[in-house]
């Protein structure tokens, strides 16, 4: 099960952006796995910014995916995977 | 560390490449890359360029290309050297040439065929080996591997990874870095670069959407996810391979082992087959060139033998005596198989050319510069044109084919581009702009480059009120003016073919293009640096008419003969005198017409004057008026240096000819030919300003060592520099020239003939067929309209009329042509239903032979034979009649107005066969003060008119002030009016003259006369109502 959640986190990182923890409800997660990384270009004719998507796991084995947003530089938690 | 990108794509990957070459290699150079490669999809068309500018910027050029293979996978191919360079030529050949248009796919055959020399990388996603390993069968992707090693050998094939930020990319590379480990192959770090920057990533996605014919807001899987594939620096690279050191590390070796794979300076054109034994090639040229001089010149005297001599000795000591022996034989089977067709361009500065019968241009007597043609110094390769009549053109290039071998011999390539018009439609579509806005958008566009649309919004009326320049089109026009110039399509060159003496596939890559004909892969600018050499077999449909023309004529019983027209005929050079040349080649134009009116021609010299002087060139540099002005004595002939007489003396002092230049350049400063022609070609190519000054301080400081003033040799170079783009050589305009005359002189005296056989040739020339037949008409011959059994396929000639043909009639065409011509044949059709009983048709065809007049000898009732036609019933609906009954009753129903069947002749032929449209506005315009064409030269000079028409061939040729002036004709019942629409007037009403289609106009303004033509300066332009 797959769940779009898609809000502004708090994120600590390191070199490259590399996330190391991000807190959600309340509670740090610490990013045990970066899985995967892509980058999409989004919307860009509509003024949309480029994001760079991390797929990550953390030690009790969830599974989420994050973004950075290149322009806000903010961070968010883009999907859980139940 | 360094890098070098090996997977590259230029706008030559036609709509999947956004990155100019030229600033490819300049950001390579600047980053410390000591090579790049091209990779191109399918094609080496960027390859020359990217060579010739890697060198220039001191970096490594590596030839490739990105192959498809049969299953549609990829794979990145690079030449190690010049054989590689074959090998690729003889795999895109095969690709191309082995399957449907525009699919080309390599098999493994041919990989296996010509994989020496060759290095490969196991490509990009869509590669073979990265997609079995992302479906999941690794196992077959190493065995796959291990299949493209045993063809191209270990040390020539690498595991090709790109970090390029997809989903997947992290665990792709990882497989494809195990499988390399696990078969002992290197890796290759690459980009798949579309574009230099990541700003460019917009462009290349909407070239993308124009592509896959999608819009921005769909979804397609060839529209890329992100800005990642562009030229990133060495440092990028390493930083994103961080976990892959050796994958950057092994692009370097790679590019050690690509060595420059593209020979340039060959010689590749073939010996020529048909030397006499005993014979050189140099010899037989030198026989026939003489034997030639003797038919021309009947006695020899040494002014001739000595320039043949001087020319046969440069022609062989640069090695092109087959070249010209090709030629020779090329022009040599068309007058044998009495094609008509005439030499052009600057071959007509050759006697040995004249001599040959390749031009008819007596360069001995014109005392032409052979130079300019060919010279030691500039050693290059010889240009040679020659017109064919232009239904005849492909037997000759078939004799070519035929006698060189299918495998030598192709048709030379054209790069369509993006330009204004294109780019704002295809770009516009993909950003769903609406479809009707962008039609009436475009329609406004001039022929400009797209990135002059701004200027043109500047500068255009019509443009400024269209609202292109709303804001909402901004990024529209930015985004066009960064695709101007990039490549669309190949498409094949008019006329150029080239001869090799080897297979053509060892040297260029070949494909097919529409039609079925094969082309090269390079253009005419390319196909010469790799030691091929053009021949441009052009088709002219002039040559068509002229023979035609010639034919009916004789068919009267007359003695005619082209080739021996007097070239002092007083009768034509007074109707040039007038200006009425409306069909004569070359001189028809509004602004030839008014120069003939003026310039009071008198001789053949005046022509080629007149054909070289109405030139952007010219005009721009401020010498039609001094010369007019000097040619009728009006003004004194001055030169500026002694030494400019001998040059300028034909010219009245004024530089008109190319050639003139380098006579200059050569007398004033002392350059030397090879120098002189570099002078001549900048010029003429409008290149950097920059370069043109560099030429003309070095002018300066030569002129001054040569004995001359700095101040005179300033003014003589401001002269040059105002010549500057598109000059005519003189030798071309006297090849033009001669044509120009002996049409005119046909048209003086043969009018219906010639106007007939142009009407059957168009589109040709200036003007439509709507306006040759008013001017037909001026000259007293009558238009006669379609008849079913007096007309033929092309229009005819009887005394002093011209039948209108059946191919006229809009939707006619072989097939339905054929049907009624050989029913003809049996006899004459005696009624509408007579011929449908014989002639099986299509309804639209009927419909148009009906409204058109075709059947009014028959039956003179129209409208009753369109409702005759639903009785005869038809056939499913194929439209195809199927006529049965041969009992066609006409029920009895009024015929069209008189008003109706004009404007159903006019659309179905294009003609005003009865009257003209404007003899019905006559009687309203007369009351209201409007002159006509015929009455306007009684007005006087200087008093205001009003004149009223059909616009004509509204354009804005550059003038010398850069300030706009747009010229047109109005058409009325009886001839042409020209206007003049200067600056002021063209902001206020140039919106009405270039938009499609231009209603019919009403101008007032000032009438002005100069010589002996009549014009109008417009001061208010409306819509005629």
């Amino acid at each position: 099960m797959v769940k779009l959640i898609n809000k502004n986190i708090e994120m600590e990182y390191g070199i490259n952006n590399t996330p190391l923890a991000f807190r959600i409800n309340g509670k740090w997660l610490p990013v045990s796995q970066v899985l995967d990384i892509w980058k999409d270009t989004g919307i860009w004719w509509d003024g949309e910014s480029e994001k760079t998507f991390y797929r990550v796991n953390t030690p009790e084995g969830s599974l989420f995916e994050l973004y950075r947003d290149s322009v806000s530089r903010s961070w968010f938690l883009y999907r859980v995977y139940d | 560390m360094s890098f070098v990108h090996l997977h590259v794509h230029s706008p030559f990957s036609f709509l999947d490449g956004a990155g100019r070459i030229e600033e490819m290699v300049t950001s390579a150079s600047a980053a410390g890359m000591p090579s790049l490669a091209l990779t191109d999809h399918n094609n080496l068309c960027g390859a020359i360029l990217f060579s010739g500018l890697a060198k220039k910027a001191g970096i490594k050029p590596i030839t490739g290309v990105e192959i498809t293979l049969g299953d549609d996978s990829h794979l990145t191919l690079l030449a190690k050297n010049p054989d590689g360079y074959t090998n690729l030529c003889r795999i895109l050949s095969a690709a191309h040439l082995g399957n449907p248009r525009q699919t080309p796919r390599t098999t493994e055959e041919t990989l296996k065929a010509y994989s020496s020399n060759l290095a490969a990388l196991s490509g990009c996603r869509k590669g073979r080996i990265p997609r079995l390993i992302l479906k999941g069968n690794y196992r077959v992707a190493e065995e796959t591997a291990q299949t493209f090693a045993d063809i191209f050998g270990r040390e020539n094939f690498f595991i090709e990874m790109q970090q390029d930020f997809l989903p997947g990319s992290r665990f792709l590379n990882r497989a494809l870095d195990n499988l390399a480990s696990h078969r002992r192959l290197k890796t290759a770090a690459t980009n798949n670069v579309h574009y230099v920057t990541k700003e460019q990533f917009k462009i290349h996605d909407l070239l993308t959407c124009v592509r896959t014919l999608t819009k921005l807001e769909e979804i397609h899987p060839e529209r890329r996810l992100n800005a990642e594939n562009y030229l990133k620096s060495p440092a990028e690279m390493a930083q994103i391979f961080g976990d892959y050191p050796q994958a950057v590390t092994n692009t370097l070796a790679i590019a050690e082992m690509c060595q420059p794979a593209l020979e340039t300076g060959n010689r590749l054109f073939p010996a020529f087959p048909d030397i006499p034994p005993g014979e050189t090639a140099a010899g037989y040229l030198r026989k026939l060139t003489f034997k030639g001089a003797r038919e021309r010149y009947r006695y020899l005297p040494r002014q001739v033998t000595s320039r043949l001599d001087h020319e046969l000795d440069i022609i062989c000591r640069l090695g092109f005596e087959d070249y010209f022996l090709l030629v020779w034989d090329a022009a040599n089977y068309a007058r044998r198989e009495k094609i008509r067709y005439a030499g052009r361009g600057s071959a007509a500065d050759s006697a040995v050319a004249y001599c040959l019968y390749i031009t008819e241009v007596d360069s001995i007597a014109r005392n032409l510069l052979f130079e300019r043609f060919m010279s030691l110094e500039r050693a290059q390769t010889p240009d040679i044109d020659i017109d064919f009549d232009s239904r005849h053109r492909d037997r000759v290039s078939a004799y070519l084919y035929k006698k060189y071998g299918a495998d030598r011999v192709a048709t030379v390539c054209t790069y369509n581009t993006f330009r204004a018009r294109s780019a704002f439609r295809d770009l516009a579509k993909a950003m769903d702009f609406p479809a009707a806005e962008i039609d009436r958008l475009a329609k406004k566009l001039p022929y400009i480059q797209a990135d002059q649309i701004d200027l043109a919004v500047e500068r255009f009326p019509e443009l400024r009120e269209s609202g292109i320049d709303a804001p909402g089109f901004r990024d529209l026009l930015d985004y066009c003016a960064a695709v101007s110039g990039f490549p669309r399509f190949i498409g094949t060159h008019l006329g150029g073919i080239v001869v090799s003496r080897c297979p053509l596939s060892d040297v260029t890559p070949l494909q097919e293009a529409a039609k079925g004909i094969v082309v090269t892969q390079y253009d005419k600018e390319f196909i010469e640096d790799i030691g091929l050499v053009k021949l441009d077999l052009l088709s002219l449909r002039t040559m068509a008419a002229i023979e035609d023309t010639t034919l009916t004529i004789r068919e009267t019983g007359s003695s005619f003969d082209y080739e021996t027209i007097p070239l002092d005929d007083k009768a034509t050079f007074a109707m040039l005198n007038k200006g009425e040349t409306i069909g004569v080649f070359q001189l028809e134009s509004p602004a030839q017409r008014a120069l003939q009116s003026r310039l009071g021609a008198s001789e053949m010299e005046d022509i080629i004057a007149s054909v070289a002087i109405i030139r952007p060139g010219p005009i721009k540099g401020n010498m039609v008026e001094p010369f007019i002005a000097r040619r009728q004595g009006k003004e004194p002939v001055t030169y500026l240096h002694p030494k400019l007489e001998p040059i300028l003396k034909k010219t009245y002092g004024v530089v008109l000819f190319q050639e003139q230049v380098i006579e200059i350049a050569t007398a004033i400063a002392g350059f030397t030919p090879g120098e002189a022609d570099h002078l001549r070609r900048v010029m003429t190519h409008a290149r950097s300003h920059r370069e043109m000054a560099g030429i003309g301080a070095d002018f300066i400081k030569k002129a001054a060592a040569n004995g001359v003033s700095t101040e005179v040799a300033e003014t003589i170079f401001s002269y040059i520099t105002g010549y500057a783009s598109y000059g005519f050589c003189e030798a071309h305009a006297a090849a033009f020239a001669t044509t120009a005359y002996k049409t005119a002189y046909i048209i003086k005296h043969y009018p219906a003939h010639f106007f007939a056989s142009v009407l059957s040739h168009q589109p040709m020339g200036f003007y439509d067929s709507n306006t040759l037949c008013v001017e037909a008409r001026r000259r007293g011959v009558t238009i006669l309209p379609p008849d079913i059994n007096l007309s033929r396929e092309c229009f005819t000639v009887d005394a002093n009329t011209i039948r209108i043909s059946l191919r006229q009639i809009k939707g006619v065409k072989d097939n339905s042509l054929e049907k009624i011509l050989t029913a003809r044949e049996k006899g004459p059709f005696k009624s509408f239903d007579d011929f449908l009983k014989r002639v099986h048709t299509d309804r639209n065809v009927l419909e148009n032979l009906i409204c058109c007049g075709a059947f009014d000898s028959l039956h003179s009732n129209r409208k009753q034979l369109l409702w005759a036609i639903p009785a005869t019933g038809s056939k499913g609906n194929t439209g195809e009649l199927s006529l049965t009954d041969n009992t066609v009753t006409l029920p009895p129903v009024p015929d069209f107005t008189p008003q109706e069947k004009f404007n159903m002749e006019y659309e179905i032929l294009g003609i005003d066969v009865t009257s003209h449209f404007m003899s019905h506005w006559r009687s309203r315009l007369n009351p209201r003060g409007f002159l006509n064409s015929m009455n306007l030269a009684a007005a006087k000079t200087g008093s205001p008119v009003k004149v009223a028409g059909l616009p004509v061939r509204p354009h804005r040729p550059p003038t010398r002030t850069g300030k706009i002036a747009a010229f047109f004709s109005l058409e009325d019942e009886f001839g042409l009016i020209d206007i003049t629409v200067f600056e002021k007037t063209y902001q206020e009403f140039g919106k009405l003259l270039f938009t499609r289609p231009v209603p019919p106009l009403q101008v007032w303004g000032t009438l002005q006369q100069r010589g002996n033509g009549f014009s109008i300066i417009a001061r208010k332009i409306f819509r005629l109502q």
